[in-house]
């Protein structure tokens, strides 16, 4: 019996040699262990249960030898196939995505990324808005000087576009009441345009009106936003300002190499503003602030012109592949 | 505003070891740039329209003395009697000048020169040199910040009044320019017209000269409202009218005429009666009203508690006059010259900005406000995956030139601009595409021809009754090579299949199936993007027309759709999948070129099948010769509780080829 065995493994080891490809492998593997291989068949040979306690473990020990044999012989079949075509790794990946934000959309996305960490959420508004809402609702009337640091566009006698997202302050305050948290970024409109003014550019607004807030906060909240936004300690300077719609207004700088550089205005919200509103100061108080978003990406960017932000050329925008 | 650092030493005893730029920053008193000219070092400040009592030496030096407790020098004047009228005068309106001072030198010798230690100055200050008497009301302007106007006596014809416009009545200014008047514009005038526009700016005809021998200087308090009115109006912006529309304090005209009685006495050697003062007012308050300060309030707002002793002292450095009149409650009055002081908070940012802001602790709120959990918004979804196919998000200017959009909106639906900054920027967008061609041919140009641009912005557009719309929308633009960095072979250009593509792959619970008919794109080569029955959006091939307006050639693709029409899809119900095995089966079907393939599948579609779960067009092969095509359809079939034998699948196939057949009258490819 066990002489039987040992040639049939021999044989199996014979016709192994020769085979070359997938196929003859599987005709070998079904000559031996199919449904009526040669190994297969020498299982219906066992007698009884005493024959099987023997001949069984027998059987079991020359099937095992015979499928780690195949399967021994499948691995080398596989190497034969692929050695003749190796990939040359280094040759380009196809369909290589060179998509980018654009450094304003990733400034606007990681500034409200931290603002929201800080529970505030983000509210858009129109562009194209009222005296009532982009002035007077923030203690700008009519005849007043402020006006002049806003050179404003005007779409018909009555329609502006936004000088600044303060403007979105109202609504939300008009729509929601206190408290609120609130961020808005978005576009704003000045006619003036030189190397360092833009036509067009974008303000991030924030307001945050709630019960006991006062301007200590005011200057935790911010001094905390640039250290997460340029992500290192960065000296930063509180100084009075001027906004009609904040009280006591302030502007906050930061230290750029060397120099102080005014990078956002903010204040406590002016209780005109708040009655305006319909939101009773003497219950509620609040601070606002207004930042540039270009300023931010030049700082952030190193992006030197201004102008570079408007003309699109690919050269500049795939920069920022990975960046978001 | 410009100052110099020696001048102001005039004013404020300063002690050395003060950092005179960091001590005006501090206050809120900007400085713009710092230079050395000569000898002087002129500081360029940039004073909020709130502080007018900062426009001039003394007023600056007035607000650093408040803050490091110093002393502010008297300013030197003549003891020069101020009367109470003149007979120069006609009239006054007090509702355009509650004060109109006047000073009135004869004899006088305006030929000399202007003394070097006001020249100097004048030159460091950028305030150019006109002749002896006006260099010296300028001067005094920077000095205590009156602005005052000199007309020459012996070219005025009558008595001057102070009184408003009347129509048709035009004057030619020191400007060069001449106006015509509008009804009701505050002016001077005398009986031939109007001699200046009040508080803006004088008229040529009766201006001092070299050779003017007797004149009149006028020092007034006119109404600020008023005068920025007439800035406006004409937009004439001068030193004057800067200081008088922000408010100058109505004490300062007869400090100033006596200011300058002393500096011109200082040079020219005048006899007493050749000098006449006078003022004319209507009201003189020695302050601006009362205002009360709760010491509670001011620690709430602040946050943080200053003392009592701080805050009078503070006040009282500043000008006002601070008194307890309750436990808590501060009442003061308001100096002449803080116009920006009218309640509370006022008194609290004074408080806040003279103890230094740096000096508050920072602290966070400890509360959350509820808001609802953060969604990330639909143009964010679309961008991301617009990037990882290889678009690069662009922003442009919403306004475009003048008449670009004419080949894509109605005429009246543009939104104009009324004072637009150039030409080039004159109509609000009211699509994307001008934009977005303008990129491609941005690049085109320096080399880079293959481009997959987007942008996410608004478009604008005005409906019935003036009422304008802005709608978010998300665009796209796509020209030359899809992935122009892949090898020769899969290097391929960009077709509008791909767009399809990609459009489906940000949005995979959209249709693009109805051919749409916009006029700036192909006829038969652009799509609607459809959600269910809501129109989002449409793409397709850009008309040659509108490419040639942006000097292109070739296939350029363009998408758009309308951010706020898009529905998110938030969350999935998994239905159970079957574990038996698919079966595959092909269908060629032979049908015109112009067949829209996708009818096909819904005709089979609109019979259920019990084991056909998919359908998808896997091959299409044209035939141009005969205007053909055929479309290859994949099938899959699958059943839920069984393999499926080839009987199953060979009789809803033969249904299915029927429906073909019978129904839509193709061709089936045997």
């Amino acid at each position: 019996m066990e002489k039987k065995y040992s040639s049939l493994i021999q044989t199996l080891k014979v016709k192994l040699e020769a085979c070359k490809t997938e196929n003859e492998l599987l005709k070998i593997k079904s000559d031996f262990l199919g449904k009526n291989g040669l190994i297969t068949k020498e299982f219906s040979t066992i007698l009884d249960a005493e024959d099987k306690k023997y001949t069984g473990q027998q059987l079991n020990l020359l099937k095992n030898q015979a499928d780690s044999l195949i399967t021994e012989s499948s691995a080398k079949i596989q190497n034969l196939l692929v050695s003749d075509n190796a990939i040359d790794v280094s040759l380009p990946g196809r369909n290589i995505s060179e998509g980018t934000r654009h450094p304003i959309s990733i400034t606007i996305n990681q500034i409200s990324n931290i603002m929201r960490g800080y529970g505030f959420r983000v509210e858009q508004g129109n562009e194209i808005e009222t005296e009532f809402y982009n002035f007077e609702a923030l203690n700008i009337p009519f005849n007043h000087p402020a006006r002049d640091m806003h050179d404003t566009f005007y779409v018909d006698t009555k329609k502006l576009l936004r000088t600044h997202t303060s403007s979105v302050q109202i609504h939300s305050m008009i729509k929601s009441g206190a408290p609120l948290k609130i961020i808005a970024p978005g576009k704003v409109y000045r006619c003036d345009s030189d190397p360092t003014h833009s036509p067009m550019f974008h303000q991030l607004e924030g307001l945050y009106i709630d019960k006991d807030i006062n301007f200590c906060h005011l200057k935790g909240i911010l001094e905390k936003f640039i250290i997460d936004y340029f992500q290192k300690e960065i000296e930063t300077r509180f100084r009075p300002s001027y906004f009609p719609f904040t009280e006591p207004s302030a502007e906050l700088d930061i230290k750029f190499r060397g120099k102080w550089l005014e990078v956002l205005g903010c204040g406590m919200v002016h209780e005109n503003v708040l009655k305006n509103v319909g939101i009773n100061p003497k219950k509620y108080s609040g601070f606002a602030f207004g930042l540039g978003i270009e300023r931010f990406a030049m700082l952030k960017f190193d992006i030197r012109d201004l102008r570079s932000f408007y003309e699109n050329d690919l050269s500049f925008l795939k920069q920022f592949r990975g960046v978001s | 505003m410009k100052i110099t650092t020696n001048w102001l030493r005039e004013y404020l005893n300063q002690p050395k070891n003060l950092d005179l730029l960091d001590s005006m920053t501090s206050l809120g008193l900007e400085v713009e740039s710092y230079n050395k000219l000569g000898k002087e070092s002129v500081i360029d400040l940039d004073i909020t329209p709130n502080r007018s009592d900062c426009l001039s030496i003394y007023g600056v030096a007035r607000d650093l003395s408040a803050k490091y407790n110093l002393k502010v020098n008297n300013i030197k004047m003549s003891k020069l009697e101020i009367k109470k009228n003149s007979k120069i005068i006609n009239m006054i309106d007090h509702k355009i000048a509650p004060v109109y001072s006047g000073l009135i030198l004869n004899n006088f010798n305006n030929s000399v020169d202007t003394p070097s230690f006001i020249s100097s100055k004048l030159e460091a200050c950028g305030i150019s040199r006109v002749n002896f008497i006006v260099d010296l009301i300028n001067f005094t302007m920077i000095e205590i910040g009156q602005p005052m106007h000199a007309f020459d006596i012996d070219k005025l014809s009558g008595q001057i009044s102070v009184d408003s416009s009347r129509k048709g009545e035009t004057i030619h200014c020191l400007n060069g320019k001449s106006y015509e008047l509008l009804t009701n514009t505050p002016v001077i005038a005398d009986n031939s017209g109007p001699i200046a526009i009040a508080g803006v700016i004088g008229g040529q005809l009766t201006a001092v000269d070299k050779n003017s021998k007797s004149v009149f200087i006028e020092s007034a308090y006119f109404t600020p409202d008023l005068i920025r009115l007439s800035s406006k109006n004409y937009r004439i912006q001068t030193d004057s009218s800067h200081r008088f529309e922000r408010g100058v304090d109505p004490s300062l005209p007869n400090i100033a005429l006596k200011r300058l009685v002393y500096l011109v006495s200082k040079e020219l050697n005048m006899k007493t009666m050749d000098i006449f003062a006078f003022s004319k007012t209507k009201f003189l308050k020695k302050s601006r009203g009362k205002i009360r300060l709760s010491l509670k309030a001011m620690i709430k707002n602040l946050g943080i508690e200053i003392n009592e002793k701080f805050v009078i002292n503070t006040l009282k450095r500043l000008g006002f006059s601070p008194k307890k009149i309750k436990k808590d409650i501060l009442q003061t009055t308001i100096p002449t010259y803080r116009f920006d002081i009218t309640n509370q908070n006022d008194l609290i940012e004074e408080i806040a900005r003279i103890y230094g802001y740096d000096n508050f602790p920072s602290s966070l709120p400890d509360k959350l406000i509820d808001h609802e959990a953060y969604k990330k918004p639909m143009s964010e979804k679309i961008a991301d995956s617009l990037v990882s196919r290889g678009y690069n998000e662009v922003i442009n200017y919403t306004f475009i030139p003048r008449g670009s959009q004419t080949l894509t909106s109605k005429f009246d639906h543009v939104i104009n601009l009324i004072n637009p900054i150039t030409e080039d920027k004159a109509e609000m967008r009211s699509s994307l595409i001008h934009s977005l061609l303008k990129n491609v041919s941005y690049n085109k140009n320096r080399q880079k021809s293959s481009v997959k641009f987007f942008e996410i912005g608004k478009a604008y557009s005005i409906l019935k009754k003036n009422k304008t719309l802005e709608k978010n929308i998300i665009a796209g633009v796509i020209s030359g090579f899809n992935y122009p960095d892949n090898l020769k072979e899969d290097k391929l250009s960009a077709t509008f299949y791909d767009v399809k593509g990609d459009i489906l792959s940000a949005l995979p619970n959209i249709q693009i199936n109805q051919t749409s008919k916009e006029s700036f794109l192909k006829s038969n080569c652009q799509s609607l993007i459809e959600q269910g029955s809501t129109k989002i959006g449409m793409m397709g091939l850009i008309e040659r027309k509108l490419l040639t307006q942006y000097d292109l050639k070739g296939d350029v693709i363009y998408f758009e759709m309308d951010l706020d029409n898009i529905k998110q899809i938030d969350s999935v119900k998994i239905h159970e999948f079957s574990i038996y095995p698919k079966v595959q089966r092909d269908l060629t079907v032979i049908c015109h070129s112009s067949y829209i393939s996708n009818s096909l599948i819904n005709k089979i579609r609109e019979k259920s099948y019990k084991y056909m779960i998919n359908i998808r067009i896997s091959d299409i092969f044209y035939n141009e010769s005969i205007n053909s095509k055929s479309i290859t359809l994949e099938l899959t079939f699958q059943a839920k509780d069984k393999t499926l034998v080839d009987k199953d699948v060979t009789e809803e196939m033969r249904d299915i080829v029927s429906q073909i057949e019978n129904k839509l009258k193709l061709k089936i490819k045997s």
